[in-house]
C-alpha cells in the first residue's frame, strides 16, 4: 500500500521534504580540445568556435568506456561521499539519453537501471529508466522527490551516464557554416553524474521547489537519433530558435518556481543553468535579470573544461563546485534546464552540511 | 505513388491517447502529466522524449497556459513500465502536483526490414488517472526484480551487417532465451505472492487479474498455473503478442464491461525484461 507520511494541518496535507545528500561525477581521462575537433571539420568555419561557445576542451570516452561505465563510476563516487551503502538505496532512476554499453551498443532492454542496480549491489532498490533529453537528471530528481514526499522511499539515487561525443564525431562530416543544424553537436562532452536524495529531517534544509513544463509546440526543434551513415548518433537542432524561445517563454515558468519556493529572484544566491554555450547562457541570464529587475549574483559556467554533457550538466557543475569549495551552507541555488521537447525545468534548493564533505569555503 | 501505409509507434500512441481522452470526456488541457512507457519507437529517436511529440499531437497545453501546463517524459521499465508509471502518476496526484495525467504506451517495429527478433504486434494504449476518494482507486504498488535473469531477454541497437557482408546499418536485435516464458511465470508468481502477503490479501480476494500480454502465452499459462482462468483477462487470441501496452489492452477490455464496478479488488501485474514484476492494486468501492 502507498504509505503516506502526510500530516493533515490547517493548510492541507504536509508532505516530507527531500534534500541532496551526496553528489558524484565521473569523466573519461581522455580530452579533446575544441581546436582539435574543429580542425577535423571537412568545411572550415569562418569563426572561432572556442570563443563562440566558451568551450576549450571536453572529455571523451576511450575504449572500454561508455554510458554504462560513466554511470556506474559516478554512482560509486556518489556513494563514497554518502553515509549510505549501496544495499540501503531504495530506488535507482537512470536518466541517460545515450545508453551505450560494451562500446557503442545501445541497450533498450533490460533497463539500464536494473543492470546498474546489480553492479552496485543495491539489491533492494526499486528501479526504472526515464528519458527526457538534457532535462533527464532533473526530471529524475523531480520524480524521486515526489516518491519521498509520498513516504514511499526515504533515500534513492538518480544516475546518468552520457557517451555523446559520437554526435560530435558525426557532425564533423556535415557542419559547413554557423547555420548548420549540427553545430551544437560540436559542443558536447562525455560525463557521468549521480546524486543521492534523502528525506530531510524536520528543520533541515533541502529542496524548496521544483517545477517542470514541456512546451511541446517546439518538440521538433532538436532531434537526436542513430546516424544512418555511420555508427553512433546525430543530433539536428535549431539552436538559435531554441534559445529565443527559452528566453521568451520561460519567465512565467521561472516565476512559478520562485512563487512555489516563497523566494524572490533576488534571494537566489547562485544559478546553475544547463550548459550550452557561454554567450547564450549570459544573454539568457541578462534577460532574466532585466525581467526580474535584479542582476543574478552568481552564475555557474563550467563549459571551458566539460562542454555540454547533456543530462548530467547540473550535477557535474555541482560536484566540481563542491570539490573546489566554492559553495557555502545556506546558499539558495537554482538549477535550470532547457532541453529538447522543449522542457523548461527549475529546481530550487538550499545547500546544507553537504558542503562539509567536499570542502567548503567557510 | 501510393505505398503501403507505415505503422509507427507515434501514430498508434496518438490514436490511443485521443481515443482515451474522448471516452473520458475531458479536455487535453486538463492533463498535467504525460508519461510515455513505449520502448520501440519511430527511427529509434533518442531525444526529445517521445512523450513531447505525443503531448503536441493531442493538444495538451503545447504552450504555457496560465490555467495549467503539461509536463511530459518517457519512462522505460521494460514490460513493467505501465505499472511503474501508474505509481509515478498516482504519487503526483496524491501530492496534488497534477489533478489528472495520462500514461500512453505503444510499440511498433522502428525500422521494418532492419530488425531481428521483433515479435510484438504494433499496438498502443492509454490510461487517464484522476484524484479519487480516499481508500479507492490505486491503493498499493510494488515492484520485484530478478536480475539473475537479466540476460533472458535483451534488445540492442548495433551498427552491423549481421556478419552477412555488405552495408552496415543500425539494426535492432532482440534476443529471447527459450527459458524466458518459464522465468517470467516463476518471477510473476513469486512477486504476486509477496505483494499479496504485504497487503494482507489472498489470491481468492482478487476479483480480476489484468496482466502483461507477452511473452507469448504468458496470460494463459499464468491463469493455468494459478487456477484463475475465469478471473484473468487474456486478449492475445484477438490481438496477438503485445509488448508494453499489453496491460492497458486487458484493462480496456475489462473497464468497459458491466462487471468492472462490481469487482472489489483488481490486480494489475506486469512483467518484463530484467526480470521486473510490477504489481498494482485497484480497489472499487
Amino acid at each position: 500500500m502507498v504509505k503516506k507520511t502526510k500530516k493533515e494541518s490547517k493548510n492541507g496535507p504536509q508532505f516530507s521534504k527531500s534534500k541532496f545528500e551526496s553528489v558524484g561525477m565521473k569523466v573519461p581521462e581522455k580530452k579533446i580540445t575544441m581546436q582539435e575537433l574543429t580542425s577535423r571539420l571537412k568545411h572550415k568555419l569562418p569563426f572561432d568556435m572556442e570563443k563562440l561557445t566558451g568551450i576549450h576542451e571536453v572529455h571523451k570516452c576511450s575504449k572500454g568506456e561508455d554510458s554504462y561505465f560513466l554511470a556506474v563510476e559516478a554512482a560509486k563516487e556518489c556513494l563514497r561521499y554518502s553515509k549510505h551503502k549501496a544495499k540501503d538505496i531504495e530506488m535507482i532512476i537512470v536518466c541517460s539519453i545515450s545508453k551505450y554499453k560494451g562500446g557503442m551498443t545501445h541497450i533498450y532492454e533490460p533497463p539500464f537501471s536494473i543492470l546498474i542496480k546489480q553492479e552496485l549491489g543495491a539489491n533492494k532498490a526499486l528501479t526504472f529508466d526515464i528519458s527526457n533529453a538534457c532535462a533527464g537528471m532533473l526530471t529524475g530528481v523531480y520524480l524521486m522527490d515526489n516518491y519521498i514526499k509520498n513516504g514511499i522511499i526515504k533515500k534513492g539515487m538518480v544516475i546518468s551516464g552520457e557517451y555523446i561525443t559520437t554526435i560530435a564525431d558525426n557532425a564533423v562530416e556535415n557542419v559547413k557554416s554557423i547555420a548548420s543544424m549540427e553545430l551544437a553537436s560540436l559542443t558536447v562532452g562525455d560525463a557521468g553524474a549521480a546524486v543521492i536524495l534523502e528525506r530531510a529531517e524536520p528543520g533541515e534544509e533541502g529542496l524548496m521547489a521544483s517545477n517542470f513544463t514541456t512546451l511541446a509546440k517546439y518538440s521538433d526543434l532538436c532531434i537526436g537519433k542513430p546516424d544512418r551513415k555511420r555508427p553512433g548518433a546525430i543530433m539536428k537542432a535549431r539552436a538559435r530558435k531554441i534559445h529565443r524561445i527559452a528566453i521568451s517563454d520561460s519567465p512565467p515558468l521561472l516565476k512559478r518556481a520562485l512563487d512555489l519556493s516563497g523566494l524572490t529572484f533576488n534571494e537566489i544566491d547562485r544559478i546553475i543553468p544547463h550548459q550550452t554555450s557561454e554567450r547564450s547562457i549570459m544573454s539568457g541570464i541578462k534577460h532574466m535579470g532585466r525581467l526580474f529587475g535584479v542582476t543574478p549574483k552568481n552564475v555557474v559556467i563550467n563549459l571551458h573544461d566539460f562542454g555540454n554533457t547533456a543530462s548530467t550538466t547540473h550535477f557535474v557543475a555541482l560536484y566540481k563546485y563542491l570539490q573546489e569549495g566554492k559553495l557555502e551552507k545556506g546558499e539558495r541555488i537554482m538549477l535550470i534546464c532547457y532541453a529538447s521537447g522543449l522542457v523548461v525545468g527549475v529546481v530550487i534548493f538550499t545547500m546544507d552540511d553537504m558542503v562539509k564533505k567536499y570542502g567548503s569555503s567557510n | 505513388m501510393p505505398r503501403l501505409m507505415k505503422i509507427g509507434s507515434i501514430v498508434l500512441e496518438v490514436k490511443a491517447a485521443k481515443d482515451c481522452i474522448r471516452k473520458g470526456m475531458i479536455d487535453p488541457a486538463e492533463l498535467g502529466l504525460l508519461i510515455n512507457t513505449g520502448i520501440y519507437r519511430d527511427e529509434h529517436i533518442g531525444e526529445p522524449a517521445i512523450a513531447a511529440f505525443l503531448q503536441r499531437r493531442i493538444g495538451a497545453n503545447p504552450l504555457f497556459n496560465e490555467n495549467g501546463t503539461t509536463f511530459a517524459f518517457d519512462l522505460n521499465n521494460g514490460g513493467a513500465g505501465v505499472v511503474t508509471a501508474l505509481g509515478v502518476l498516482s504519487g503526483f496526484i496524491n501530492t496534488e502536483t497534477a489533478e489528472k495525467g495520462i500514461i500512453i504506451s505503444g510499440d511498433a517495429n522502428p525500422t521494418p526490414g532492419f530488425t531481428v527478433g521483433f515479435e510484438f504486434m504494433p499496438s498502443a494504449g492509454a490510461i487517464i488517472l484522476e484524484k479519487g476518494p480516499e481508500g479507492q482507486g490505486f491503493i498499493a504498488f510494488d515492484e520485484f526484480t530478478y536480475p539473475e535473469y537479466k540476460d533472458s531477454f535483451s534488445s540492442i541497437v548495433e551498427w552491423t551487417n549481421l556478419g552477412a557482408g555488405g552495408k552496415k546499418r543500425h539494426i535492432l536485435q532482440i534476443k529471447k532465451k527459450r527459458t524466458y516464458l518459464k522465468e517470467c511465470l516463476e518471477c510473476s508468481q513469486d512477486g504476486l505472492k509477496k505483494f499479496l502477503k504485504n497487503n494482507h490479501l489472498k489470491l481468492d480476494d482478487i476479483d480480476l487479474f489484468i496482466t502483461s500480454q507477452s511473452p507469448t502465452t504468458f496470460p494463459s499459462k499464468l491463469s493455468e498455473n494459478l487456477n484463475i482462468n475465469d478471473r484473468l483477462i487474456d486478449v492475445t487470441p484477438k490481438t496477438g503478442n503485445l509488448h508494453t501496452s499489453g496491460p492497458i489492452a486487458a484493462l480496456d477490455q475489462a473497464f468497459w464491461s458491466n462487471d468492472f464496478k462490481e469487482m472489489k479488488n483488481i490486480l494489475i501485474l506486469a512483467v518484463g525484461s530484467g526480470i521486473t514484476v510490477g504489481c498494482a492494486l485497484y480497489r472499487n468501492p
